[in-house]
């Protein structure tokens, strides 16, 4: 992509952000501030947050790091069962039933069954992300070991090159291929299973200051948290992408 | 020493209302060089499959005593998103620490026309040029046997001789044993000195050993 294009983008991007803005500008003066708040007073509303005291340490921090630790342990688990499944039709079939469960259950449901069984706290949030990653992780790996080039497996096999190199120097850049999509959808999906097991379970953290907010209408608040949220996320996909930018030119 | 020996062996794929090989009794010193002839279909890529250990056979007995096999597969099989000298350190993880092997390495590549390519991904390679490649990766491993399939198809005239050569060269500083399939018995890679013919026959109860024959 030339400079151009790229600048005509980001010109577009901003005329899309300023439209909404003014939208909801519009909307705000003819509806209830209880209802939609100005953008002016949600702006201040967030100021507020990120500086009174220790809301990033204390809010924000656990359900981010609840979030990341789902994320890992479903990476870990996903990835595992994905490969050993991908060489093994046995084991694949092993596992159908218990992949047609976790695709097929509503995310709510499943947060409620888990808060009964784990009453709340931190192993609760973590076990929620990992129980609804794992499929996504499980069927990327699955379909990339399947993908993987068994003529390269045959002459890995005559050179006896070892396991690690072949995964590290013949494997992994359709292994990663196969990956990716599936780590930028659980990036955004972590966070919001995170925050709404915390919505249901009542856990501290991010999603139960969100309920507190709507609980006393403090709808100013409730927006700001829905722009830091968003903030967030958009926060963690471009970090993302950044250490994928370092990893290709490394 | 045998490198490798086949008793009374019979191979049948799956679903195949013929074996591809029956009864086939045949063995392998070292240093020897065979040629496998046949028609298409029958079972020459099956039988270097068979040596090299990527097939296993349905009745009878092989065993085999080879330490390093080389293949230059038919369908060459280089990793396509690595370098030419990467696709080398993948079977020979040394060549870049090594300044013996890295000067022969330099010659190999300047002698096979392959220098000016060496860090193009090999996806990028002509399928002569891959050949070369395929046929330098089975060599630098130092083989005690080498297995040919179809390996200089693709070459011209002048890339064949450089092939042959290079063949020729490695083996009289390490005398390994080779195998060679090949439709054209003038375009043989390891044609020197020597070479048996073991012909195949599509027939079942031709594809036996017992009709091996001293070639040209």
């Amino acid at each position: 992509m030339t400079v151009r294009p790229v600048l005509r983008q980001r010109l577009c991007n901003g005329l899309g952000v300023g439209a909404l803005l003014l939208v909801w500008q519009y909307l705000s003066t003819v509806l209830h501030p209880v209802i939609l708040p100005r953008p002016s007073a949600t702006l201040g509303a967030l100021v507020d947050l990120l500086f009174s005291g220790s809301f990033l340490l204390d809010v924000v921090l656990p359900s981010l790091t609840r979030a990341v630790s789902g994320l890992c342990l479903a990476l870990a688990i996903g990835c595992s069962a994905g490969a050993l499944a991908g060489y093994s039709q046995t084991v694949e079939a092993v596992l159908a039933p218990l992949k047609h469960l976790l695709l097929g259950l509503p995310a709510s449901i499943l947060i409620v069954l888990l808060i009964l069984w784990l009453n709340g706290g931190n192993r609760l949030v973590i076990c929620a992300v990992t129980v609804m990653l794992v499929p996504l992780f499980y069927l990327a790996l699955l379909d990339g070991v399947r993908g993987l080039d068994r003529s390269l497996g045959e002459m890995a096999q005559v050179f006896r090159i070892p396991l690690w190199r072949r995964l590290t120097r013949i494997y992994s850049p359709a292994l990663w291929h196969a990956l990716r999509p599936a780590l930028r959808l659980a990036i955004a999906t972590s966070l919001r299973v995170t925050l709404l097991t915390e919505v249901l379970a009542g856990s501290d953290g991010l999603g139960q200051t969100v309920l507190l907010a709507q609980t006393y209408l403090e709808t100013e608040r409730l927006f700001a948290l829905v722009l830091l949220i968003l903030a967030l996320i958009v926060g963690i996909e471009r970090l993302f992408n950044l250490l994928l930018r370092i990893g290709r030119s490394s | 020493m045998m490198l490798f020996e086949a008793a009374h062996v019979t191979l049948r794929f799956d679903g195949a209302a013929q074996p591809v090989l029956h009864d086939f009794s045949w063995s392998l010193g070292k240093g020897e060089s065979w040629w496998v002839s046949g028609a298409s279909g029958c079972g020459k890529t099956t039988l270097l499959r068979l040596i090299a250990g990527l097939l296993a056979p349905t009745g009878g007995r092989v065993e085999r005593h080879a330490r390093r096999v080389g293949v230059a597969f038919s369908d060459i099989r280089l990793v396509p998103h690595l370098d030419l000298v990467a696709n080398l350190a993948l079977v020979r993880p040394d060549l870049r620490r090594n300044p013996a092997l890295q000067q022969r390495l330099e010659e190999d590549l300047l002698f096979l026309g392959l220098d000016a390519v060496r860090h193009l991904p090999a996806r990028d390679l002509s399928k002569g040029q891959q050949q070369r490649a395929a046929l330098l990766r089975a060599l630098v491993i130092v083989p005690d046997l080498l297995l040919l399939d179809e390996a200089a198809s693709g070459l011209d005239d002048d890339n064949w001789r450089n092939a042959r050569e290079l063949v020729r060269r490695y083996r009289e500083k390490d005398p390994f044993a080779l195998v060679e399939v090949s439709h054209n018995p003038q375009r043989l890679l390891g044609k020197s000195g020597v070479c048996n013919c073991l012909p195949l026959s599509s027939a079942p109860e031709a594809s036996s050993g017992e009709h091996v024959s001293a070639g040209p």
